[in-house]
């Protein structure tokens, strides 16, 4: 067990490295930022000098290692607007984000699986067609038309919730909801799936014949067995749900978070620095989830354990 | 005779789909008298399974539905119990064996964990008590080492051996009855000898009575006391093994002992039943057998068969010998 999770930790820092070196690349070939920072009229002298400052006159491999160096002491380069650390502006605004993420995490478990456990095991009934029509919608509406039309219900004509901004907790009811829209669709699609399947199962049917009650047959037999591919979706979807939240979410609800600090002001004024600690910094999320996602594997199903 | 422990009268049990409904336990009637074992014979899909799965309400819902007869176990009605009392009824007096050993464990939980479950519901044990207890049952169908392989998980053990599990997990509450649905049929045939021999002490020892459901003659010359022999959803014949053997009154079994292929003759081709069985679902009016049966008259195409009683015990439905 102990071997087990050790060598997914080495993996996911090696993914990391991955990561990073790619960021490295892609931000070079986008082209010398100071072309950017000196504008066009800029002296040769000048050019030079914001060239020296950031180590861009030295040679690749130097630059690579100053800037993995750098990567590891923590610094990500500072922001080119504000002058503030590109890291720590990065992890001011996500945490925003990170609690908008969190209650639509929970929304979309507590909606998703429920639903989908039920429409399984009352297959065919009014539950469960009730179940796909949503799932279907779910997948089917875009998230920035419902937001609109949220607003325009929600905000504009009952007057119940905020437009937009963060501010109580009523701020969260909108972006949640579009957020975890296709979520819990998705989610609830692949439990009732996966749970008709396992329902279906031998072992099931030992379950009953042992005698066991039906909610021991069905949330400990069934559910424990199911949980091993909607987790793996669910990991996936969280993740996305984290980006296209951040940035869909975000925008339409004006949410103070790194998915509009990436979108509406670092990428548009071109500040390289926090632009590519924001990249790392959600990588490091998706990389973090993954390996979560994988100690978990371990402990719902044995025979990953030994493998 | 002593009083049955079960006795299944009437039962019916269809099943509906979309060619209509499908008639797989159509008029089945059985006892099973303590301690002794009823064998099951017949073809894939003549409604073996349903029947077993029907004495313990566990028919598929909602496609299936017991829509009549009774399933008497001690004189009461199983079918007029209700879902609680049924689950005190499996497992702590009649269990099942499934047939695939390879599925029928759930793999993520530990051997351990899944036979202590039944015990714990049943014995109400706790604690250390009934991980003494689970390790005892395991001991019983001779899991060497019992105890330390407790939390062993399913996929760590081999196809023989997971069939003795799963025999422990059955036998665990000392149920009085055991259905046994052709428990060796996914074995090796070593295997196979081995695990009937361990059903047989197992037996002599608690005196448990079996249901056992084959389609192989030579288990049940081995294992059982009685045989039935089941043709499209009904038992067609039931008779002491010796006397189904020596002289078997339907042509259905007739036919069945024929294919059995004889090591000391000399055949080109061996002998099979022709035709098909029937779709359940548009059974003939006489009898289903009627079509592959080499003595059938007009008669026994459009009138269904009555109950013949030869002797004590051996009953056949057939015109032929009514």
């Amino acid at each position: 067990m102990g071997r087990y999770i050790l060598g997914h930790i080495v993996q996911a820092v090696f993914t990391m490295w991955i990561v990073v070196t790619l960021v490295f690349g892609l931000v070079r070939l986008a082209g010398s930022p100071v072309d950017i920072l000196a504008g066009e009229l800029a002296s040769r002298e000048q050019v030079e000098a914001l060239k020296q400052r950031f180590g861009l006159d030295k040679p690749l491999h130097v630059q690579y290692g100053m800037y993995l160096w750098g990567i590891l002491r923590g610094d990500f380069g500072e922001s080119v607007i504000t002058r503030e650390p590109a890291m720590a502006e990065v992890l001011q605004r996500s945490w925003a984000s990170v609690q908008l993420g969190a209650v639509a995490m929970v929304f979309t478990l507590a909606m998703a699986l429920p639903i989908g456990v039920y429409a399984a095991v009352y297959r065919g009934r009014r539950l469960d067609r009730l179940a796909s029509a949503f799932g279907i919608l779910g997948q089917a509406v875009p998230p920035f038309w419902l937001g609109i039309l949220l607003i325009w219900l929600f905000a504009g004509q009952l007057r119940w919730l905020p437009a937009a901004g963060k501010s109580g907790p009523a701020s969260f009811v909108m972006p949640v909801i579009v957020i975890s829209w296709y979520a819990v669709a998705g989610i609830m699609r692949l439990t009732r799936s996966t749970m008709l399947d396992v329902l279906d199962s031998e072992y099931i049917k030992l379950a009953r014949i042992k005698g066991l009650p039906e909610h021991s047959v069905i949330w400990k037999h069934g559910l424990k067995n199911a949980a091993i591919p909607v987790i793996t979706y669910g990991a996936l979807i969280f993740v996305g749900l984290f980006l296209v939240g951040s940035v869909v979410a975000e925008t339409i609800f004006t949410w103070p978070g790194v998915g509009r600090l990436i979108i509406l002001q670092s990428v548009r004024f071109r500040d390289f620095p926090v632009v590519q600690a924001a990249v790392i910094f959600i990588c490091f999320l998706y990389v973090t989830v993954n390996l979560f996602v994988d100690i978990l594997y371990s402990y719902l199903d044995p025979r990953i354990r030994r493998a | 005779m002593t009083q049955p422990l079960l006795q299944v009268e009437n039962l019916r049990t269809y099943f509906l789909s979309r060619w209509g409904t499908v008639k797989a336990v159509d008029g089945v009637s059985f006892s099973v008298h303590p301690g002794e074992t009823l064998g099951l014979v017949g073809e894939s899909g003549c409604g073996k399974s349903v029947t077993c799965l029907s004495i313990l309400r566990l028919v598929p819902q909602p496609a299936g539905k017991i829509v009549g007869g009774r399933v008497l176990w001690e004189g009461e009605d199983l079918l007029k119990k209700s879902e609680v009392e049924m689950r005190r009824i499996r497992g702590g007096c009649i269990s099942m064996i499934l047939q695939d050993p390879m599925t029928s464990l759930n793999p993520v939980f530990s051997i351990g964990d899944q036979v202590a479950e039944g015990i714990a519901i049943h014995r109400r044990l706790k604690g250390k008590t009934l991980w003494q207890k689970t390790a005892e049952v395991l001991g019983l169908v001779r899991i060497s080492s019992a105890k330390a392989r407790l939390r062993d998980y399913p996929h760590q053990f081999s196809g023989g051996m997971r069939q003795r599990v799963v025999g422990a997990i059955s036998l665990a509450c000392e149920p009085r009855l055991l259905i046994a649905d052709e428990p060796t049929t996914s074995l090796d045939v070593t295997i196979q000898l081995q695990y009937l021999n361990l059903l047989k002490e197992i037996q002599r020892r608690s005196g448990v009575a079996m249901i056992f459901v084959t389609h192989d003659f030579g288990i049940v010359a081995k294992t059982c006391d009685r045989v039935a022999v089941m043709y499209a959803g009904r038992i067609v014949e039931i008779a002491s093994v010796r006397d189904l053997f020596s002289r078997p009154a339907h042509p259905y079994t007739r036919a069945l002992l024929d294919s059995i292929p004889n090591l000391e003759e000399q055949v080109d081709r061996l002998y099979s039943i022709e035709g098909q069985p029937p779709a359940l679902h548009s059974l003939p009016p006489g009898c289903a057998f009627a079509p592959r049966c080499p003595y059938a008259t007009r008669r026994c195409d459009h009138e269904y068969p009555p109950e013949v009683s030869l002797n004590s015990g051996h009953m056949a439905l057939c015109w032929r010998v009514a």
